[in-house]
C-alpha cells in the first residue's frame, strides 16, 4: 500500500505532465509576431487625443502637451514636452493661435515635419464654423484671438468636422491601414451623430437656459444647445475679475435669472463663489477637457457627464431619449 | 293499557328522510338565488379572467413580433441618424466652414513685439554707492522682431533703445540666427546654434532681459561680479541635449565669443580699468559653458528641479587684456539652482525657489586693475504666487566687490501685479549694507525704492517673457 500511493501519484503526475512536454518538443512553435508600427501622435489638447485612439486604435501611440485639468493659455514649455515633441510623427493642434506656446516648443525640438503648414501638423479647426470672431482686433478688448474663439472642441457637433482630419491624416501617414481607419472612422461618426441626436433631444430643455462662465470657453457648448451666456467673471479675456465687473455681473444674474456659473478647476473660485452667494446661483466646475485622460479618454462619456451636469444645475429633466 | 303498533307509529310520524326533504328544499329555494347570483358573479368574474388571459396572450404576441420586426430592422442606419439630426440643427450646421486665408497677408515680415520698461527709483544709493539714482526713467525700449528665415533657420534682432542719464542710445541687444543643425547639414542629431551676439547661458538668468527677471535688478552678486545688465557677446553657441528620459533632461549650453564679453562693455572688469587709467581691449576668445539637468518630480509635471553648472574661461590669453597689453586671466564659476511648484486644482499658488552662486578668478598680471582675487557671491529668491495675478518674494544676495575688500549684502522683498498679460507693475524695496574691511566705506542704511512698469504690445509673445508665471 505504502508503494501503490506514491506509484500512483507518480504515474498521475507523469500522466498529466506528459502531453506538456511532449507539446513542448512536439508541437511547432508560432512564428514571432511582427512588432506593430505605430505612428507617435502628439496632441496639444485631451480631446485631440481621445479622438486620435477613437479612430487610430492600436495603430497609434498617443500623447498630449496639455494635461486634463489644465488651462490650455498656461502650457510651459519644459524639457519633457520638448521632448514628447521630437518624438513625434504626426501633431494635432488647434490653431486659431489657442497654443501660443506651440510655437517654442516647435523651435527648441527642431521637429520641422511638425511645423504648421507641413503635412504632419494638422490644424483641427479648419473646416469648423467659427464664433466670436472680432471684427476689430487690439489689446483693449483684453487677450483675444483674432480668428474667432479657439475652445473649438467644446462643440460635440465640431467632432465630426475634427474626426474626420484624424482620419485623413492618419490614413495618409498610415496608407497601408487606411481601410480600417477608414472604418474605425465610420463606426465612431455613426456612434457619435447617434450621441448628437440624443444629446439634442434629450437635453432641448437646455434651449434658453442663462448661464454665467468665468472665461469664454463653453461659448460652442452652450451655443449648440442654445443656453445664453450671459456674462463671463472676466471683464476681458484674461483679465482677473474686477471688483466692479463682479457687481454688474452680479445684478445682471438677478435680472436674467441666472441659476448656474460654471467655472473650470484651475480657475482661482473666489469670483464664481462671490456672485453665487450674492445670487443663490450654484457654481458648476466643469473642465472642457475629458478624463481620464490616460486610460484612453472616452469623448462621449464625457459630453453626456458635462450636459447632465448642466442640467442638473438648471433643474432641467432630460427629455425621454428619441 | 295503550299500545300502539309500529306501524301506528310510522303512520303518525314520517320518517326522518321524508322529514329532510322539505328542509332541503326549503333551504334549496332560499339558497338557489342566492347561489344563482354567486355563479353569475362567478362567471363573469371567469369570463373576464379568459378576455385577460386572451388580451395577455395578444399583446405578448405582439410583443414578440414587434421585438421581431425590430431586430431586422436594427439601430437606425446612418442616412436615418443624419436626417434626425438634420432637424435638431440650425440650417448650415453641418456643413464645413471654407477654408480660412493663412493668417495674415504680411506673414513674410518678422513678428514685432516691443517692450517698454520703466522705473522709479528713490533712495539714498546715489549717496552711497555713486549710482544715479532717485528718477523716474524710462530705462529702455526693445524691439524685438523675430521670423523664420528657412526650414532650418529663425532669424531674431533685439533692439534697444536704452536711457543713458537722458539720452537715448541705440543698441543691438541680440542679433542671431537660430539654426536646427541636424536639418541645415542633412544629419541626425539634436543640436541647435545661434549665430551672432547674444546672451550666452550662463547662471539660470543670465540669458533674460532685464524686464523677464524676477526683479527690477539683477540680484546684487551679478551686478558686483559680472555686470549691470549680465554677459552679452558676440560669436557662435551650439546647445545639445545629452538624454530626455520620463520626466528628466540634460543639455550642454557652450558658446564661443569675443572677448569683448568681458571687455568693454561695461563690466566691472572694465570699471576697475577705468578707475587704474586704462582700458580694457579683447584679441581672443571667451569659452562659456553650461551644463543643466531638468527633472519633473511628480508624474503631471506640477513641480520641478534644475541644476546648473556654468563656466566661463578664456580661450586665448589675449582674450582680456589692458591697452598696455598685461593679459587678464579671467574665470568664473556658476552653480544654479531653481525648484518650482505649480498648483493643480486652481493654478493659484506655484512657488519659486532659486538660488545662485558666482565665483570669479581674476589676475592682472601685475597691471594694477584688481590683482590676483578670488571674488564671489550667491543669492537665493523665494517667491510665491498669491492669486492669479500677484506674486511676492524676496531676494537675499551677499557678494564681494571686485578689486576690493569691501563684502555687501541686499535684501529686497518685492510685489509683481500682472495687470494682464502684457502689463506688470512690480514695486520693491532694497536694502544694502556694506562692510569695507578697512578698504572701503562701511554703511548699512542704503536704501531705495523700486517701482517697475512694464510692458509689450505687438505681436502675442509666450511665455517665455514672462519667466515666472
Amino acid at each position: 500500500m505504502k508503494t501503490l500511493v506514491p506509484l500512483a501519484a507518480g504515474l498521475l503526475a507523469a500522466a498529466v505532465l506528459a502531453p506538456h512536454a511532449g507539446a513542448a518538443s512536439d508541437a511547432p512553435q508560432p512564428a514571432p509576431a511582427a512588432p506593430v508600427a505605430t505612428l507617435k501622435v502628439l496632441a496639444s489638447v485631451p480631446a485631440y487625443a481621445a479622438l486620435a485612439r477613437e479612430i487610430g486604435g492600436p495603430l497609434v501611440e498617443v500623447t498630449t502637451l496639455c494635461r486634463p485639468t489644465q488651462d490650455i493659455h498656461g502650457v510651459t514649455a519644459t524639457p519633457s514636452l520638448v521632448e514628447r515633441v521630437r518624438d513625434a510623427d504626426l501633431l494635432l493642434y488647434t490653431g486659431l493661435d489657442a497654443e501660443a506656446w506651440l510655437d517654442p516648443l516647435l523651435r527648441a525640438s527642431g521637429n520641422l515635419a511638425l511645423l504648421p503648414g507641413s503635412a504632419g501638423a494638422i490644424a483641427l479647426s479648419d473646416g469648423v464654423p467659427l464664433r466670436e470672431v472680432p471684427v476689430t482686433v487690439d489689446r483693449s478688448q483684453g487677450d483675444v484671438h483674432a480668428f474667432g474663439n479657439p475652445h473649438v472642441w467644446t462643440d460635440p457637433l465640431a467632432l465630426r468636422v475634427m474626426a474626420a482630419h484624424v482620419r485623413d491624416a492618419l490614413s495618409a501617414a498610415l496608407p497601408d491601414q487606411a481601410d480600417e481607419i477608414a472604418a474605425r472612422h465610420a463606426a465612431f461618426h455613426k456612434e457619435l451623430t447617434a450621441a448628437l441626436v440624443a444629446w439634442l433631444t434629450r437635453y432641448a430643455g437646455l434651449k434658453g437656459q442663462p448661464v454665467v462662465v468665468y472665461h469664454r470657453s463653453w461659448t460652442y457648448l452652450l451655443e449648440r444647445f442654445g443656453l445664453r451666456q450671459v456674462e463671463s467673471l472676466e471683464p476681458k479675456p484674461r483679465v482677473t475679475p474686477t471688483a466692479s465687473h463682479l457687481a454688474e455681473v452680479v445684478e445682471a444674474m438677478r435680472r436674467e435669472g441666472v441659476k448656474a456659473v460654471i467655472r473650470e478647476p484651475w480657475q482661482a473660485p473666489d469670483a464664481a463663489d462671490f456672485v453665487a452667494r450674492e445670487t443663490g446661483a450654484r457654481v458648476v466646475e466643469l473642465a472642457t477637457h475629458p478624463e481620464p485622460f490616460e486610460n484612453g479618454a472616452d469623448l462621449l462619456a464625457h459630453f453626456e457627464r458635462t450636459l447632465a451636469t448642466l442640467a442638473q444645475a438648471l433643474g432641467v429633466e432630460p427629455a425621454p431619449a428619441p | 293499557m295503550f299500545r300502539t303498533s309500529s306501524v301506528s307509529r310510522a303512520a303518525v310520524r314520517p320518517s326522518g328522510a321524508a322529514r329532510s326533504w322539505p328542509r332541503a328544499l326549503l333551504v334549496a329555494a332560499l339558497l338557489t338565488p342566492m347561489l344563482s347570483a354567486q355563479d353569475s358573479q362567478d362567471a363573469t368574474v371567469k369570463e373576464l379572467l379568459r378576455q385577460l388571459q386572451v388580451e395577455r396572450e395578444a399583446r405578448l404576441s405582439l410583443e414578440r413580433r414587434l421585438a421581431a420586426l425590430e431586430s431586422r430592422l436594427g439601430a437606425p442606419d446612418s442616412d436615418e441618424l443624419e436626417r434626425r439630426l438634420q432637424g435638431l440643427v440650425a440650417p448650415g450646421d453641418l456643413e464645413a466652414a471654407p477654408p480660412r486665408a493663412p493668417g495674415s497677408p504680411a506673414f513674410y515680415n518678422p513678428a514685432i513685439g516691443v517692450f517698454m520698461d520703466a522705473r522709479i527709483d528713490a533712495g539714498n544709493f546715489d549717496s552711497r554707492l555713486g549710482e544715479d539714482t532717485d528718477d523716474f526713467s524710462l530705462r529702455e525700449i526693445e524691439l524685438d522682431l523675430r521670423l523664420p528665415l528657412a526650414p532650418f533657420a529663425e532669424g531674431v534682432a533685439i533692439i534697444a533703445l536704452e536711457n543713458e542719464g537722458g539720452a537715448f542710445e541705440t543698441v543691438v541687444e541680440e542679433g542671431y540666427a537660430n539654426l536646427d543643425v541636424g536639418t541645415l547639414l542633412d544629419v541626425d542629431v539634436d543640436t541647435t546654434a545661434k549665430l551672432g551676439r547674444f546672451r550666452p547661458m550662463f547662471g539660470r538668468n543670465n540669458a533674460l532681459h532685464l524686464h523677464d527677471g524676477l526683479q527690477t535688478n539683477l540680484p546684487l552678486a551679478m551686478r558686483n561680479l559680472v555686470g549691470e545688465e549680465g554677459l552679452v557677446g558676440e560669436g557662435l553657441a551650439l546647445r545639445q541635449p545629452l538624454w530626455s528620459n520620463a520626466g528628466q533632461a540634460a543639455s550642454l549650453d557652450v558658446a564661443i565669443v569675443n572677448g569683448s564679453l568681458l571687455a568693454g562693455h561695461g563690466s566691472p572688469l572694465d570699471a576697475s580699468a577705468e578707475d587704474a587709467g586704462t582700458e580694457l581691449t579683447s584679441d581672443g576668445e571667451i569659452l562659456v559653458a553650461r551644463a543643466s539637468h531638468y527633472t519633473e518630480l511628480d508624474e503631471r509635471g506640477l513641480s520641478d528641479l534644475e541644476f546648473g553648472v556654468s563656466r566661463l574661461g578664456r580661450l586665448a590669453p589675449d582674450a582680456v587684456q589692458t591697452e598696455a597689453g598685461a593679459e587678464i586671466e579671467t574665470t568664473y564659476w556658476d552653480f544654479d539652482v531653481t525648484w518650482r511648484s505649480r498648483d493643480a486644482e486652481h493654478g493659484v499658488g506655484s512657488w519659486l525657489v532659486q538660488a545662485e552662486t558666482v565665483r570669479a578668478q581674476l589676475d592682472d598680471d601685475g597691471a594694477g586693475l584688481v590683482g590676483e582675487d578670488r571674488e564671489s557671491g550667491w543669492w537665493v529668491t523665494v517667491q510665491r504666487q498669491v492669486s492669479p495675478s500677484v506674486y511676492v518674494g524676496l531676494l537675499y544676495s551677499e557678494s564681494d566687490v571686485l578689486a576690493s575688500d569691501a563684502e555687501q549684502d541686499s535684501i529686497q522683498p518685492y510685489v509683481s501685479w500682472y495687470a494682464d498679460e502684457f502689463f506688470r507693475v512690480r514695486g520693491a524695496i532694497e536694502h544694502l549694507t556694506q562692510d569695507g574691511h578697512g578698504t572701503a566705506e562701511s554703511f548699512a542704511d542704503a536704501n531705495r525704492l523700486l517701482l517697475q512698469f512694464t510692458w509689450n504690445f505687438g505681436a502675442h509673445q509666450p511665455h517665455p517673457y514672462w519667466v515666472n508665471r
